[in-house]
């Protein structure tokens, strides 16, 4: 067996200048239609704003993210800047931010449109509506390859899970998703597909099912007044827009799950 | 000696040109002065103070050589300055102070060039009046219809003020109307007729028990002087500062509620503050502010009946209390209340918030997101470990970063925050580290990650 060694010379560097960040919780939008970065760590969040404005919504990972306007889809760097943008139609806008292994992707609901992020110029995915049967309500890309994304498709009242091979733009599989997922994401709610599991959130909770299908539910701090939004806004960390109140910021980990909110972006910050 | 006089002086308005004429100011308006002018009929020991004007009608400067006021219980309280010129069409204001020291009749002669203007008044006989406020200051007569403050008052508590009637006249006084108009006061003690003696003094109370909060008015009246009452009814209850958090520390996020003892008899807004001091002089910390307002103040409302406060439709606000070691703290304010509550956070180890770990073909990927609230961080020490689990040569490596964290520190807007991020090339297979372990070092210890295993992107 080949020795490893690592160059103690290197190690100096590590508290060098260069090496230090400021770390960057994810991307997020506030009810002003901002895009807010959000730096800091859990609990203590500076919200420094804005990287954007007019923005409908936002899917940010921590290796990029993507965000829509009425009339554009922007795309972010790793540090939530805006590094390209591409005329999109007006409408509701699907996105799965990129991984480390994946390239983001994009759906216009209104035109039933898959689009697959690139560095230089972004690549529609030929899909057919027909193939689908259904109204699109989240996407994913799925990270063991990059090859396939994930689209959670409401087919009547029951949600399907669809994986599509990219290239060809073909159904390679799908199931129906079981739960209270599958049961009421197709009813009301906001749904989320991340790492391979699935995130409602509704008026009542957050419901979270993992590949195996097994559900848990987090209750929120406080009832919403009305409707609720998910995004995903960082690696580990999604956004529940809630009417009226400071947004909730929600960790996933393995070791389970956090709610904190997003402190309100003052002017001029 | 009381004078009575009644001073005719047409003599001199008839030699000399009517130039300067004399006007009456009432709300900024002026009405001509003829030839006399009444100040109606006030009590001893009041006085009464009357505007006046004179202004040169004519087109031409003239010139003032008298301005004289004879007789007793009048004097010029602002008298200008003679002799002077007076430009066409422009104007000399001044009062005439009436100030009677004893009952009769009073008048008096005002002359100026042209202008010759009898004032009269009459004086009734009457007590001096003079009110203890109650704060602490001496007693200070009352000036003529001034207002009888009692402050702030809560709802369902009494102030009460005390008025002392001193009779400086020759004979006796007997006040035989006393009365308080307004609902929210009450006259305490008088026994009509009061009869004063020359020389001596009668007492009389005034009290103020507001049932309903609010500004509430009224009026005293002695005979026939009449002082207006003015209190304000305040029915909030004292605030109390509360966290629901035993033990606070850095890198919280913590609600924060004002409750009190009892319910709140009346509805409207206060606001708490806070103020950050650090431990480490001059360590802003932006991360600690109320969340909703993404600042340092948070506005609450209280309704009647209410025994916690609301922000906005919660019985709390959720502030962050940063990444910084110090003191925070709130000032909350609702009516006459001031409260006060301090946080403090401690000095602590290094906190760890998230790491990743990753390995690629040419190297180890570290990158860690900490904080440290003393911001002073020195040793990092990074152990290696194989797939066996056995400690990687040459074992234990440690820098000194102090330095380098306080470069970082230094100008970082982030508070105690920081990222770490650092790439170890390796020489040899990558696969073969199977995890590391970080330790971090700070004035108050030492922060472990525990084994951190590398993933493979």
């Amino acid at each position: 067996m080949k020795r490893t060694v690592i160059f103690l010379a290197v190690v100096a560097t590590a508290a060098a200048e260069s090496n230090f960040t400021a770390p960057l919780v994810g991307v997020a939008r506030d009810r002003q239609q901002q895009l807010l970065l959000v730096y800091g760590i859990a609990g203590n969040f500076v919200v420094k704003g804005a990287a954007a404005r007019g923005v409908l919504n936002v899917a940010f990972s921590g290796y990029g993210g993507l965000a829509k306007t009425t009339t554009q889809l922007l795309l972010l760097n790793a540090n939530g800047a805006v590094i390209r943008s591409v005329p999109a139609p007006p409408g509701n806008t699907l996105l799965a931010p990129p991984s480390s292994r994946s390239r983001g992707l994009y759906f216009f609901t209104e035109t039933a449109e898959l689009w697959q992020s690139a560095a230089r110029a972004d690549r529609k995915v030929p899909i057919e509506a027909l193939m689908l049967a259904g109204r699109v309500i989240a996407l994913e890309a799925l990270d063991r390859d990059g090859r396939y994304a994930q689209l959670a498709v409401c087919r009547a009242t029951a949600l399907w899970l669809l994986r599509i091979e990219l290239n060809t733009g073909q159904v390679a599989g799908e199931r129906m998703a079981g739960g209270a997922i599958g049961e009421n994401a197709c009813q009301s709610g906001s749904l989320l597909l991340l790492n391979r599991n699935l995130v409602l959130a509704t008026r009542q909770e957050l419901i979270l099912q993992d590949a195996s299908g097994e559900e848990r539910r987090l209750q929120y701090p406080s009832r919403p007044s009305g409707d609720v939004a998910i995004r995903q806004i960082g690696e580990t960390w999604i956004e529940v827009e809630t009417p009226g109140e400071a947004p909730l910021l929600v960790r996933l980990t393995g070791d389970g799950e956090k709610i904190y909110r997003l402190p309100a972006a003052e002017a001029g910050r | 000696m009381m004078h009575r006089l009644l001073l005719v002086a047409c003599f001199a308005v008839c030699s000399l040109p009517a130039q300067l004429q004399l006007f009456l100011v009432q709300n900024g308006s002026e009405a001509p002065v003829a030839s006399e002018y009444g100040f109606g009929a006030i009590s001893t020991g009041d006085f009464r103070d009357i505007p006046f004007r004179v202004r040169n009608t004519g087109t031409t400067v003239t010139s003032l050589t008298i301005f004289s006021l004879a007789g007793e219980g009048f004097t010029i309280a602002n008298p200008p300055q003679v002799p002077q010129t007076v430009a066409g069409g422009a104007a000399l204001d001044f009062s005439i102070h009436f100030a009677p020291s004893e009952a009769g009749f009073f008048s008096a002669n005002f002359t100026a060039d042209g202008v010759s203007v009898i004032v009269h008044g009459t004086a009734r006989a009457a007590t001096s009046i003079s009110l203890d406020p109650g704060d602490g200051t001496p007693p200070h007569v009352l000036a003529p219809g001034e207002t009888i403050d009692f402050g702030a008052v809560r709802v369902g508590s009494t102030a009460t003020r005390r008025l002392t009637l001193t009779n400086k006249q020759a004979n006796r006084i007997t006040i035989r109307n006393v009365a308080v108009v307004g609902q929210a006061f009450q006259l305490k003690t008088a026994v009509l007729p009061l009869n004063i003696d020359p020389g001596t003094s009668a007492s009389l109370e005034v009290a103020f028990a507001p049932a309903e909060s609010g500004t509430r008015e009224g009026a005293l009246e002695i005979e026939q002087r009449r002082y207006p009452l003015r209190g304000i009814a305040n029915g909030f209850t004292r605030p109390g500062i509360g966290f629901d958090t035993p033990s606070p520390a850095s890198g919280q996020q913590i609600r924060l509620t004002i409750r009190f003892d009892s319910a709140s008899r009346q509805t409207g807004n206060g606001q708490v503050q806070m103020e950050f001091r650090p431990t480490q002089p001059g360590a802003a910390d932006p991360g600690i502010l109320f969340i909703p307002t993404g600042n340092q103040v948070a506005p609450f409302a209280v309704n009647q009946g209410d025994t916690v406060a609301r922000f906005g439709s919660q019985n709390g606000v959720d502030f962050q209390s940063g990444t910084t070691a110090g003191e925070i703290i709130f000032t909350a304010t609702l009516g006459e209340f001031t409260e006060h509550a301090t946080l403090t956070i401690p000095r602590a180890a290094i906190g760890l918030d998230s790491t990743r770990t990753l390995r690629t073909s040419a190297g180890l990927d570290l990158q860690i997101n900490a904080f440290d609230n003393t911001r002073s961080a020195s040793k990092l020490t990074f152990t290696f470990y194989g797939q066996g689990g056995n400690a990687l040569s040459p074992g234990a490596m440690t820098v000194d970063g102090a330095a380098a964290f306080q470069q970082y520190f230094a100008p970082s807007t982030l508070g105690g925050v920081f990222g770490l991020h650092a790439f170890f090339p390796v020489h040899g297979n990558p696969g073969q580290v199977e995890s590391v372990e970080i330790q971090l070092v700070n004035s108050m210890g030492t922060a472990k990650t525990g084994r951190l295993r590398f993933t493979t992107p």
